[in-house]
């Protein structure tokens, strides 16, 4: 009697903590466009086809409450698909005024200073960047918080090779 | 507990700190070396070019882009090789290395009895931390990857980077590094008794080492915490300080509890008279 009920207890549990898992996993993607947004862009291919989105007044409520208006846009992929090697030069376009982005990366050879990737990425490699946003009180409750982009630029030759519109935006 | 072997495990722990974490990382670092033909050397060594949880996800529910990851940075291989060598010895990283568990644990010796939750005897970790392991694997194909929004190697990287100088790694908190923080850090860290709750129910590279120890133990070759009834005398001290609640009373008998043991030797450096032992047979 003792063994079964330890047995029962011991599967309750087994699937409660299943449950939290998968439950995390939900509650994770219910802050994905809110929060942290990651996307993948090509260059010297992708010219505005698609759009990046973060909704920021549906953050989860302890970032809410802990640290509110700074958000992050980020990518692990940002990729060479073309058929040489590029030295790139990276700009985040029309930041509004007061809005502080810090830029962060695992490369070596990132150069914050002139925002370039100072070796060739060649082709078929991708590298990755975040950018974390400061957003001013005054801007927080605002319908489009920022409308702009990251523009991928040829550091050689100034040469635009792809752009990625970028939105922050509080959803009604 | 035994002095010298405390003194031991705060080296080891200093040693994992100095090998994984930035800025030190020196076996990622040495790695990239190596592997620099891979790319690997362009970025900065920290403890997520050897993440011990993405791989696993991968592993069952991608194989392809396992190995295409391995392939462009074999450190993604570590969890396995770190399952494996539990096999043989134990999982000697969760209880010696790894500086993920073991801060919580050591912090955890410094906070007074009385306000620790003391959950020992009352709940089996086992269950849970299987149960988490198999809905940290399903939870990409359910409803969204754990792995890194819920990780607490992350958080202490973090948190590492900025003693060391780079206050940009704590500037941007999501909801879940929070959650995570708080959890791993305070209720299931410091203020847990052992200090070891965030290993026992979610950690899954913690479990599968494990998985593969329970299954070593079983064989006469393998290293483990072995037993010696006949130089038991009762005394349950053995109990009381395994950090994981990984060991038991029974009658006239302590159980090793194989699938949560971290083989950080705690009850060995403790018995008075030399029960436990950590030995091949």
């Amino acid at each position: 009697m003792e063994i079964s009920r330890q047995k029962i207890m011991a599967l309750l549990l087994f699937v409660l903590a299943l449950s939290v898992a998968v439950a995390a996993g939900y509650y994770r993607e219910s802050l994905r466009k809110a929060e942290s947004v990651h996307f993948g862009l090509s260059f010297p291919m992708d010219r505005g086809g698609k759009q990046v989105v973060l909704y920021y007044n549906e953050q989860g409520i302890l970032k809410k409450l802990l640290q509110p208006g700074v958000v992050e846009i980020g990518t692990h992929r940002i990729k060479n698909a073309g058929k040489r090697p590029y030295v790139v030069k990276l700009e985040l376009v029309n930041l509004s005024p007061g809005m502080e982005v810090v830029w962060e990366t695992n490369q070596l050879a990132w150069d914050d200073a002139t925002k370039t990737l100072r070796r060739p990425v060649r082709p078929r490699e991708s590298f990755g960047m975040d950018w974390i946003f400061y957003i001013p009180g005054e801007l927080r409750d605002e319908p489009v918080i920022y409308d702009g982009g990251l523009r991928v630029i040829d550091a050689e030759t100034g040469e635009p090779l792809a752009f990625l519109p970028i939105k922050i935006v509080n959803r009604r | 507990m035994n002095k010298r072997h405390l003194a031991y495990r705060l080296l080891a722990l200093l040693l994992g700190i100095l090998l994984f974490y930035a800025p030190f990382a020196l076996l990622i670092k040495a790695a990239a070396q190596l592997l620099e033909s891979q790319g690997l050397i362009h970025v900065a060594g920290d403890v997520h070019r050897a993440c011990l949880r993405m791989p696993i996800n991968w592993a069952f529910l991608d194989p392809g882009k396992l190995i295409a990851r391995v392939l462009m940075n074999p450190l993604y291989l570590s969890v396995f090789v770190l399952a494996v060598l539990s096999f043989f010895l134990a999982p000697l990283f969760c209880g010696w290395l790894c500086a993920a568990g073991n801060i919580p644990e050591h912090l955890n010796r410094l906070v007074p009895q009385r306000l620790k939750l003391d959950l020992r005897g009352k709940l089996d970790p086992t269950p849970v931390r299987y149960g988490f392991l198999v809905g940290f694997i399903l939870s990409p194909a359910l409803g969204g990857s754990i792995a890194c929004s819920f990780c607490n190697y992350s958080q202490l990287q973090r948190v590492l980077s900025a003693v060391f100088g780079d206050f940009h790694a704590l500037a941007y908190w999501s909801s879940t590094a929070i959650i995570t923080f708080f959890f791993w850090f305070f209720v299931l860290g410091v203020f847990l008794e052992g200090g070891r709750g965030w290993c026992n129910f979610a950690c899954p590279a913690g479990a599968l080492q494990n998985l593969f120890h329970w299954l070593g133990a079983k064989l006469p070759f393998t290293f483990k915490i072995r037993f010696f009834k006949e130089r038991c005398n009762d005394c349950g001290k053995c109990v009381d300080a395994c950090p994981t609640w990984a060991i038991s009373e029974a009658p006239s008998s302590v159980r090793v509890n194989r699938l949560i043991c971290n083989a950080c030797r705690d009850c060995v450096a403790t018995c008075p008279t030399g029960a436990l032992d950590y030995s091949r047979g």
